[in-house]
């Protein structure tokens, strides 16, 4: 099996196409959860494959995007620290803290450094045995393990001049505040394929009896979105809920034991602010006690200035996170905000949902698509 | 034998501030390594300024049957670049192969013959001598390959930490044998990669940032003169040709698409990519379209010629996977580059607002 291009196969895509629109007999609302998946689905422009009674919801399943601006603002303020480096993923410069954004910090003299790996951070604190390195730990379960490596990588090696500043959350409570919200209008969910690869599916069965939801574990192709709303609309065809695995390659129920063991040694539940959406009670890590002198909260007095932040900002972060708006619905998409100069985190990531329609939409829009249609584009030097 | 030691008296490993000084170091720099590798009766002037002679110049295109005979005159093509690439070597290449290459090729894609190089050297104190003579061989093969002679040339030594090892310079001058240009697309031409896509921009970060594969991928650094010339030389009727480097093949499609005021229309699953550039683009969520590549063109050919261009591309290793990749549709005020998916539906390729960033999770 080559599970890149059987789960990008246009026929697979047009013949599941078919189907939903054979199946779906009244207005839905599905949520996919991931950023990723988002960016799939825009740029494979398959919410033209779907009937127009099927509208799929963006969730907040990007990491950049739904890092608190109060996290930023601690990393900022870490980074002006005389001896200290921080170290961060690429993706986070850009992404407006209340006031700045780390990228800006950079460029009034703050010490930031990048990194594409969390064990990256490492060798940053071995070249710099003088320097306090601080790694900016933020993302969902998936990321949490590399950067709980790396902290057992610092630990094993007894580095004193390294420390993880941690913004972890979790997708379980993320859904289940969706749910609890007043507008919520979310009808079934696509959940993160990947997440479920390391934390397994069973953290999602009480969310589906309880909000009474169908849940699909999904991938990332388009195969595989495709497939996973099938299975969704489905359920909800027939007034079902249950928990469905589509992303059966690689998501068990039990998930994967050993990632978890490692983020058990590592890490506790805790209250997490997310970007948009406020406090959600245990709805992230933090590190567990045994680990305090590698957190950066414990080795740092950072002033707590949060109950004196008034978020200036204007972006409109939380109603596309939460599906409520769909970037285009935003009044200041692709006008004061975009790639090049962003209002908020969702227009910054690779994986946020604003960035996608950014990078992907167009006036264009493809008519029908049929079989015939496929035909007729068949380009004249084939 | 390195050829660390110089002048009998004056050795060194490293280059030191003294071999920018203007005295003896630099002499001894420029004799025998500089004007040693770069050998040519043009450079041996050893002026301040290299005298070309203009009838020389289209004595060149006299010999081609393409200009049929005594040529009066002829268009000269000017281009300039420098190099700052780090790591300053990567697999298939390095930063002298690819000072050489990016003139010449910049030259090769608007129908020029490459003729002349100059290239200026800024090298920082403490870079190894042995480094920089294997940059300089690099060049100099690069060059005699296609008939390049340097002609000109300039050194500056910066103290340590003021520049990254070596930063090159050049500015090529070719004679143009078919004038090529965005404005004599038309609709209906045909769009050929002359390979497959992403392997320079890749092969660099996977040296810079230490990532090992089971597959080395190496870059795809190469002159695109000899397949040009071997294009023009069979009468193809090309268009239009670019260089693909950063941006990739996505961007230059964009700017020539703005440029020809044509829509582009590209079938995504025609575009060639090897297996190692499309095994990393998955892993760091990457689209190999934006990667950057140093030996890999895009050509606008009448679409009658475009199966024989093919063939004569395919001739060539380096362009063994060639491509008709799309077709040029309708004149537009605000032209369009749109990929066709597997599914049959459209989408547009866009700028990037910067460089593409790896996914997180």
């Amino acid at each position: 099996m080559k599970h890149v291009s059987e789960f990008r196969d246009g026929q697979a895509l047009l013949q599941i196409s078919k189907k939903i629109k054979a199946l779906v007999t009244k207005e839905w609302k599905v949520m996919e959860i991931c950023g990723g998946q988002t960016h799939s689905i825009v740029k494979n422009r398959l919410e033209e494959l779907l009937p127009s009674s099927v509208q799929l919801l963006h969730g907040p399943g990007c990491p950049v995007c739904v890092t608190s601006e109060t996290a930023i603002d601690e990393a900022i303020e870490l980074a002006f620290l005389e001896n200290v480096i921080l170290v961060t993923f690429a993706d986070m410069l850009r992404v407006p803290g209340t006031k700045i954004s780390l990228a800006e910090a950079r460029a009034a003299g703050a010490h930031v450094e990048t990194v594409y790996s969390p064990l990256d951070a490492i060798d940053v604190a071995i070249a710099n045995p003088h320097k306090e390195n601080v790694f900016f730990a933020i993302g969902f379960e998936t990321t949490a393990l590399p950067n709980a490596l790396s902290l057992l990588r610092a630990d094993s090696l007894n580095l004193k001049n390294f420390s993880l500043l941690v913004s972890q959350v979790l997708v379980p409570p993320a859904i289940a505040a969706l749910m609890q919200s007043p507008s919520n209008q979310i009808q079934g969910f696509l959940a993160a394929g990947h997440v479920c690869t390391l934390m397994g599916s069973r953290a999602y069965e009480p969310l589906v009896q309880k909000y009474k939801i169908p849940i699909v574990i999904t991938g990332f192709e388009p195969v595989d979105i495709l497939m996973g709303l099938w299975m969704c609309l489905q359920q909800l065809e027939a007034n079902e809920y249950k928990l469905e695995i589509q992303y059966k390659r690689l998501v068990k129920e039990s998930g994967n034991e050993e990632a978890q063991r490692i983020l058990n040694e590592c890490y506790e539940c805790c209250d997490q602010e997310w970007r948009g959406m406020g406090i959600i009670p245990e709805s992230g890590w933090r590190l567990r006690d045994k680990y305090r002198e590698y957190d950066s909260r414990v080795c740092f007095q950072l002033t707590n200035k949060k109950q004196e932040r008034e978020i200036l900002n204007k972006c409109k972060a939380g109603d596309v996170l939460q599906g409520r708006i769909k970037p285009t619905d935003c009044p200041y998409f692709l006008k004061e905000c975009h790639p090049l100069k962003p209002l908020g985190a969702p227009m910054v990531s690779s994986e946020g949902a604003c960035a996608a329609y950014a990078t992907y939409k167009s006036e264009y829009a493809s008519s029908s698509v049929s079989s015939k249609s496929s035909n007729s584009a068949r380009a004249s030097y084939e | 034998m390195s050829n660390s030691c110089f002048l009998e008296n004056l050795k060194s490993e490293r280059i030191l501030l003294a071999h920018g000084g203007g005295g003896l170091w630099t002499h001894d720099l420029i004799q025998n390594l500089f004007f040693k590798e770069f050998e040519n009766p043009l450079l041996a002037q050893n002026a301040d300024a290299t005298v070309l002679n203009v009838e020389n110049i289209t004595k060149v295109l006299s010999r081609d049957k393409l200009a049929g005979g005594r040529v009066e005159s002829a268009d000269l093509a000017i281009t300039t670049d420098s190099f700052v690439v780090e790591p300053i070597f990567f697999p298939g290449g390095n930063i002298g192969k690819l000072a050489a290459v990016g003139s010449i090729n910049d030259l090769a894609v608007m129908g020029a013959k490459p003729l002349y190089l100059t290239v200026s050297f800024i090298l920082e104190e403490g870079l190894l001598l042995s480094k920089l003579e294997q940059i300089v061989q690099s060049l100099a093969i690069e060059v005699k390959k296609v008939g390049v002679s340097i002609v000109a040339g300039d050194t500056k030594v910066v103290p340590k930490g003021k520049a990254d090892q070596i930063f090159i310079s050049t500015t090529g001058v070719g004679v143009v044998k078919k004038a090529l240009s965005a404005e004599q697309i038309v609709e209906g031409d045909l769009i050929i990669v002359s390979r497959d896509i992403g392997r320079h921009g890749l092969a660099v970060l996977s040296q810079r940032e230490a990532w090992s594969f089971d597959q080395t991928l190496e870059s795809d650094c190469h002159e695109l003169w000899t397949p040009m010339e071997a294009l023009l030389n069979a009468e193809i009727n090309i268009k239009c040709a670019r260089d693909l480097t950063r941006g990739g093949l996505a961007t230059s499609l964009i700017e020539l698409a703005e440029s020809s005021k044509h829509q582009f229309t590209v079938t995504e699953s025609r575009i060639p990519i090897c297996p190692e550039v499309s095994g990393i683009c998955e892993l760091l969520g990457f689209e190999a379209s934006y990667i950057a590549n140093e030996g890999t063109m895009v050509l606008f050919v009448a679409k009658e010629d475009a199966n024989r261009a093919i063939n004569i591309l395919k001739a060539f290793e380096f362009c063994k996977e060639a491509k008709i990749i799309g077709e040029v549709g309708a004149k537009s005020e605000q032209p369009k580059v749109l990929v066709t998916l597997n599914s049959g539906l459209k989408r547009q390729w866009f700028r990037l607002s910067g460089e593409q960033l790896p996914r997180i999770c």
